[in-house]
């Protein structure tokens, strides 16, 4: 489990970099310069399209903006206004929507100065909402342009006071902020304006200080255009003669720095003023200096036309060719996409498909076990079920066995009494007969009661017998207090071995009936039982210190047959031996 | 977008499986206990049965011959 989330988390890290990738190329194609890109505007546009898709595509916000921002500069230099309006408003609401209202404010106040000539009232309108949001906000690095420019509008409006106004208040801030480039720009608009309103002394003042301001910076060409706006001031109060040293001031530097339009202006001027001083050699000359640059202008306007024209030929060449590598890439790179889409499907699929392998393994493996452990214990179940419904079947036929010819025994028993009382003349001999018939039947129930318990009972171990031997030689003890009885079991004996139930009992039968004999017959005074192991076997002696008997003319009884029976049944034998000073009775039993 | 949608199908596709697998391995695990045990129980009777019966037959005294003291029936058991 831990391993397939390391996985899953270095997935996501590796689609978090390529992201990030993505979003350094979108911020870098929308740094280009595109005043200075020289490549057709068509390419420039479709750039840009293609970066704002790509913004789009990783979810850049900031990237789209400023793929919108560029576009709308593109489409103007194009002369697309709508399009270029819609895009810069599309780069307004993204700004907006994130928060950057300098941007906004900046934004509109740009979208208003563009088309100050195209639509002056939606000019007036953005205009005014990019200075609102800037006032609202504080922005001075926004106010200090946005008021220069509304300022201008004002200006062209016709509204000279209101264009002075803002023109003001745009110097105090970049006054404050000591933008040192822009103070003598809003000094000539105070200047140009007050000059309008025929206020010389003080469009002299101003321009004056932007002239200062100049020298102080080495601004050529802000010197070279005070010099004539300063220069045109002389010639507005018609003081013509003043207003050819300011004309001469500046004509030299735009000569020098070939401010050709400077230049043209100038001598334009000076044949102006020198036509009002009636001093036609000087106005002619300076007229024809003024036509050599307006021809030379023009010159080097159809210069650059030809000049741009062979550029647009190559460039059309050239773009021809980018279009069609940029076909080949993008074909190129639509196939490595392809690739990796399919890399990155199949690497998922093979994951899922691994995972789903590895779990179904993993389900069988917990099946098996578990099917394996409830196999055995429906095997021990089925064993200790049959086991138990066996040994109960045993039990309830031992039962009827014993209920049914028990009985019928005892009526034997019974019958056999009832007999002896019933006839009171019958000879000894038959009554003999009658008790030994009797006898014979109630050792017969004893036998097959035994025989039931043997057979229901599976084992007994060597203590359970030991216990009940004991407890045999002592009830004896007490049956015949003139008898002492001893019970011994020697060392060596394996007293953890375990008997058959019908070996146990015939053993106990044996001592049993060699223990009675010595008391019924020998008249012992001692009686003993020893059992020892020898060889494998168990040897289990009953002596006594009788009277003992003559085996060879005495006739084996009931009991000592029976003996001898048992002994047979249990793989085991008995040697009897007796004489005159008493008799032992040997059972070995194999382990 | 492509590369996002299938990273979003894999991982919710990784999740469902583990989420089923987790599912399917508690109910194996719950139905196995409850095998376990009922045949555990049912050894236990089995058991308690047998001996309760070998109980009584070492209560055969081999003097009294007390055989119907020890030959005890258990109706509960279904021959």
């Amino acid at each position: 489990m831990y391993r397939i989330l390391l996985f899953l988390f270095s997935v996501y890290l590796g689609l978090s970099g390529l992201n990030a990738q993505n979003k350094q190329t979108v911020d870098s194609i929308n740094k280009i310069y595109v005043q200075g890109f020289n490549i057709p505007q068509d390419s420039i546009v479709a750039i840009f399209l293609k970066n704002l898709q790509d913004a789009k595509d990783i979810g850049y916000e900031l990237g789209r903006a400023g793929a919108y921002s560029q576009l709308g500069l593109a489409y103007s230099y194009q002369g697309k206004y709508e399009e270029s309006t819609k895009s810069v408003i599309e780069a307004i609401k993204i700004y907006d929507k994130l928060g950057q209202l300098d941007k906004v404010a900046d934004f509109y106040g740009e979208l208003g100065y563009g088309m100050k000539y195209r639509d002056f009232d939606k000019a007036l309108y953005y205009m005014q909402k990019g200075k609102t949001i800037a006032e609202e906000n504080n922005f001075e690095n926004e106010l200090k342009d946005i008021y220069n420019n509304y300022g201008i509008l004002k200006e062209i409006n016709k509204e000279l006071d209101s264009a002075l106004f803002y023109f003001e208040k745009g110097l105090q801030i970049k006054l404050k902020l000591n933008d040192t480039i822009g103070i003598p720009y809003s000094w000539s608009n105070l200047a140009g304006v007050y000059g309008l309103q025929e206020n010389f002394s003080k469009s002299r003042e101003y321009f004056n200080k932007s002239l200062q301001q100049r020298l102080v910076w080495a601004d050529s060409l802000g010197i070279a255009e005070n010099y004539t706006q300063l220069g045109e001031v002389f010639m507005a109060e018609k003081k013509w003669k003043d207003a050819i040293p300011f004309m001469h001031k500046s004509l030299p530097i735009s000569l020098k720095k070939q401010y050709q339009n400077l230049t043209q202006y100038n001598y334009k001027m000076l044949s102006e003023i020198y036509k009002q001083l009636n001093n036609a050699d000087s106005a002619l000359y300076y007229f024809e200096q003024y036509s050599t640059v307006k021809d030379s202008i023009h010159s080097i306007k159809v210069q650059e036309s030809i000049a741009a024209l062979n550029i647009e030929f190559e460039t059309e060449k050239k773009q021809n060719e980018i279009l069609q590598q940029r076909t080949q890439l993008a074909e190129k790179d639509l196939e490595v996409r392809r690739k990796n889409t399919f890399i990155f499907g199949s690497l998922g699929l093979a994951l899922i498909l691994g995972l789903l392998g590895y779990l179904l393994y993993n389900q069988q493996k917990l099946k098996n076990r578990q099917l394996q452990k409830e196999s055995e214990l429906r095997t021990a179940l089925a064993k200790i079920e049959t086991q138990n419904k066996l040994q109960e079947q045993r039990l309830r036929i031992s039962r009827d066995l014993h209920d049914n010819i028990g009985a019928q025994l005892t009526f034997i028993i019974s019958s056999i009494d009832n007999l002896k009382f019933g006839f009171t003349d019958i000879s000894e001999k038959l009554g003999n007969k009658l008790n030994n018939i009797s006898s014979f039947t109630q050792q017969t129930i004893y036998e097959l009661r035994d025989t039931i318990w043997a057979m229901n009972k599976e084992n007994i171990t060597f203590e359970d017998l030991q216990a009940r031997i004991a407890n045999f030689i002592e009830h004896a003890k007490n049956a015949s207090e003139k008898t002492d009885f001893s019970f011994n079991i020697e060392q060596n004996v394996d007293e953890s071995h375990i008997f058959s139930s019908v070996a146990g009992m015939n053993i106990y039968r044996i001592i049993q009936e060699a223990v009675n004999n010595a008391l019924k017959y020998a008249s012992a005074d001692e009686i003993e039982v020893n059992i020892s192991e020898k060889e494998g076997k168990y040897y289990i002696e009953i002596t006594d210190d009788g009277i003992g008997f003559d085996q060879d003319n005495t006739e084996l009884g009931n009991g000592l047959n029976n003996m001898k029976k048992r002994a047979r049944e249990i793989g085991g034998t008995l040697q009897i031996k007796s004489s005159k000073k008493g008799t032992s009775v040997l059972l070995k039993v194999p382990k | 977008m492509l590369q996002l949608i299938f990273t979003i199908v894999i991982l919710f596709s990784i999740l469902g499986i583990l989420i089923w697998a987790y599912t399917e391995n508690r109910e194996l695990g719950k139905t196995h206990t409850r095998n376990i045990s009922a045949l555990e129980n049912e050894i236990a009777i089995n058991y308690g049965q047998v001996n309760f019966r070998k109980q009584h037959l070492e209560k055969y005294q081999f003097m009294q011959y007390n055989l119907q003291e020890v030959l005890v029936p258990q109706p509960k058991i279904k021959l």
